[in-house]
């Protein structure tokens, strides 16, 4: 599938660009060869793992294009230093990777030369490989390290061809064609950025605008040059753009998926851009749910649309929700990954992902009108109060539209009388002096009394992980903290 | 602390007095983790270790100190590649607000 949109291209006008450069859809057979070429003569056999170390720009696509081409199994990630991969992050190579091919240095500005891979694609052996770790694969795959923000980190282990016929379904609900022109703000290296977004754009033939490492005014510098008319951004990019933005710029559609975007920031975008469509996915199962753009918006708003061909939902009992409507999700699909594997390429048996043939997603969901689904938040970040599911997201976006909060967190504290303390840390904006006690008086205003949460504590920033998602261990500890406020006060101003 | 320059004063203002109100801007409104003898005309936002949310807040902060609207042209990286460089735009951009 990839072959063949590769080898006879669906537009020969189309491009891929980078601040730098761009390369024509029909110049793209010949550079893959080439760059195959290459790592063939650097030493890589047939089957081979390698470790991809990318940047949002063309030659990193292209050299990955090539490795997915050729049937490497490949497992994409940050380069050493930047992003998530900061110095200092925990981000050990997995030992059945037997070479890490990398963009040479990727922060040099300027074009590159993409006829001759060597002086951008260096390829050296991985210190971490072990030969008696997994042998190569007949069949290629994707490994993808998710970190969740609750859990240890693990590779999920898919097969390319899943991965791709995954991307031609997403390809086909957001009819993505050469008529396109794609702004790409979000990472090729992660699952949302890849197959949706990137790979299911080059199925389509549309044009593409990778964004390394984008930030509001580089995003609206590349839009002014590269004038998109789709955009894939992540919920809290949206944000930047709808409060960075002092103008309306129309877009055919904008696509995001991950946390809920607020009612206020998604009717804002609306107006700005145009329609703003609701996906959900993940690493495991790929992009299984999405809305599109002959949805009303107020559909698009509160679901995610409909599944992907192929795909099967069910909703099942959760034990503390009331409302019988409202259930943990499970998903089925044909383009599923494999498993969970370790650092060697050993399966995990992780029995909390699956109920027999079902994966369990962890989220809290409802059924929508015509066949839709509601995220309500995360399974695993909600509480039970007075009887009635408070899905810490629900709170999170009412306390988002609270004046001069800037970010916030809630956590689950200790156990009290009325069951568990619900503590939410919030951030302000620059320069605002309110207190808890006004913002709390605030919220009250917005939510039912059973969702205030039993405290609201101002912090001068939430705890991150290195890629960038709250960390809601470091929150459910400050909260379990709440009793000591001597403690806290230490761990929040200098954890 | 007193405004360095409100919106009245910025007829007569020159690039150096709005150099000065930016740095109570950043060290005031903004917090940036930055010594004010550290800030200077050639810092950038980089410099700064502003991300994209901090300087959403300085945008916000510039316009209602100075009472204009950036436009989205002005909204590059070469506006905000120093100190100076913004000051010059806020400059232009008052200029043009009092000219009739």
């Amino acid at each position: 599938m990839l072959r063949a949109a590769l080898r006879s291209p669906p537009s020969r006008t189309s491009v891929i660009a980078d601040a730098h450069q761009e390369c024509g859809y029909a110049e793209m057979p010949a550079l893959v060869d080439s760059i195959q070429e290459h790592l063939a003569q650097c030493g890589i056999q047939p089957g081979e793992c390698l470790t991809l170390e990318l940047a949002n720009t063309v030659p990193s696509a292209l050299t990955m294009l090539a490795c997915l081409d050729a049937g490497y199994s490949i497992m994409p990630m940050p380069i050493e230093g930047r992003g998530a991969r900061a110095v200092g992050s925990q981000f050990p190579m997995a030992r059945f990777s037997r070479w890490v091919v990398t963009l040479k240095d990727a922060d040099r500005a300027g074009p590159r030369d993409l006829r001759t891979p060597s002086t951008y694609v260096e390829v050296r052996a991985n210190p971490e490989y072990d030969p008696s770790a997994r042998r190569p694969d007949d069949d290629p795959r994707l490994y993808v390290r998710t970190s969740g923000s609750l859990g240890a980190a693990k590779l999920v282990a898919r097969f390319q061809s899943r991965l791709f016929a995954n991307a031609r379904d997403a390809r086909e609900r957001l009819r993505l064609g050469p008529s396109h022109r794609v702004a790409l703000p979000i990472p090729i290296f992660a699952a949302f950025g890849l197959g949706p977004a990137f790979l299911a754009s080059v199925l389509g033939g549309a044009s593409i605008d990778l964004q390394d490492q984008s930030n509001l005014l580089r995003y609206l510098e590349r839009e002014r040059r590269f004038v998109p008319n789709v955009a894939f951004v992540t919920p809290s990019f949206c944000e930047i753009l709808v409060r960075g933005r002092r103008a309306p710029r129309r877009y055919e559609f904008m696509v995001t998926g991950g946390d809920r975007v607020s009612r206020a920031t998604f009717f804002r975008s609306e107006e700005l851009h145009g329609p703003l469509i609701n996906a959900y996915g993940c690493t495991e199962m790929g992009f299984v749910f999405s809305g599109d753009i002959d949805m009303p918006a107020e559909l698009r708003f509160r679901t995610v649309g409909r599944p992907l061909p192929g795909v099967r939902f069910r909703i099942v009992e959760h034990p503390d929700s009331s409302d019988p409507a409202v259930g943990s999700l499970q998903i089925q699909s044909p383009h599923a990954f494999e498993g969970y594997v370790d650092l060697d390429g050993v399966a995990m048996r992780l029995e909390k992902a699956f109920d027999q043939e079902w994966y369990c997603a962890a989220d809290l969901v409802k059924h929508g009108p015509e066949g839709t689904l509601e995220v309500l938040g995360r399974s695993d970040l909600s509480v039970n109060r007075n009887g009635l599911l408070l899905a810490f997201a629900d709170l999170e976006c009412a306390l988002r539209e609270v004046e001069d909060i800037e970010e916030v967190g809630v956590a689950a504290g200790a156990d009290s009388i009325r069951g568990r303390k619900l503590v939410a840390f919030c951030a302000l904006r620059g320069g605002s002096e309110r207190s808890e006690a006004e913002l709390r008086a605030d919220l009250s205003s917005r939510v039912p009394p059973f969702a205030v949460p039993d405290r609201i504590r101002v912090v001068p920033r939430l705890p991150r992980l290195p890629n960038g998602k709250v960390d809601r261990r470091q929150l459910a500890a400050w909260a379990q903290m709440e009793n000591h406020s001597g403690a806290l006060q230490a761990a929040t101003h200098h954890g | 602390m007193a405004a360095v320059m409100g919106p009245k004063a910025h007829g007569q203002s020159d690039v150096d007095t709005i150099l000065a109100a930016l740095k109570e801007i950043l060290v005031d409104e903004l917090n940036v983790a930055v010594p004010i003898e550290r800030i200077d005309a050639s810092s950038s936002l980089q410099d700064l270790n502003m991300d994209s949310v901090a300087m959403i807040e300085l945008i916000s902060a510039v316009e209602a100190r100075f009472d204009f609207a950036f436009f989205d042209s002005d909204l590059v990286p070469s506006t905000f590649a120093s100190l100076r460089a913004l000051s010059e735009v806020i400059a232009e951009r008052s200029r043009s607000r009092t000219q009739p």
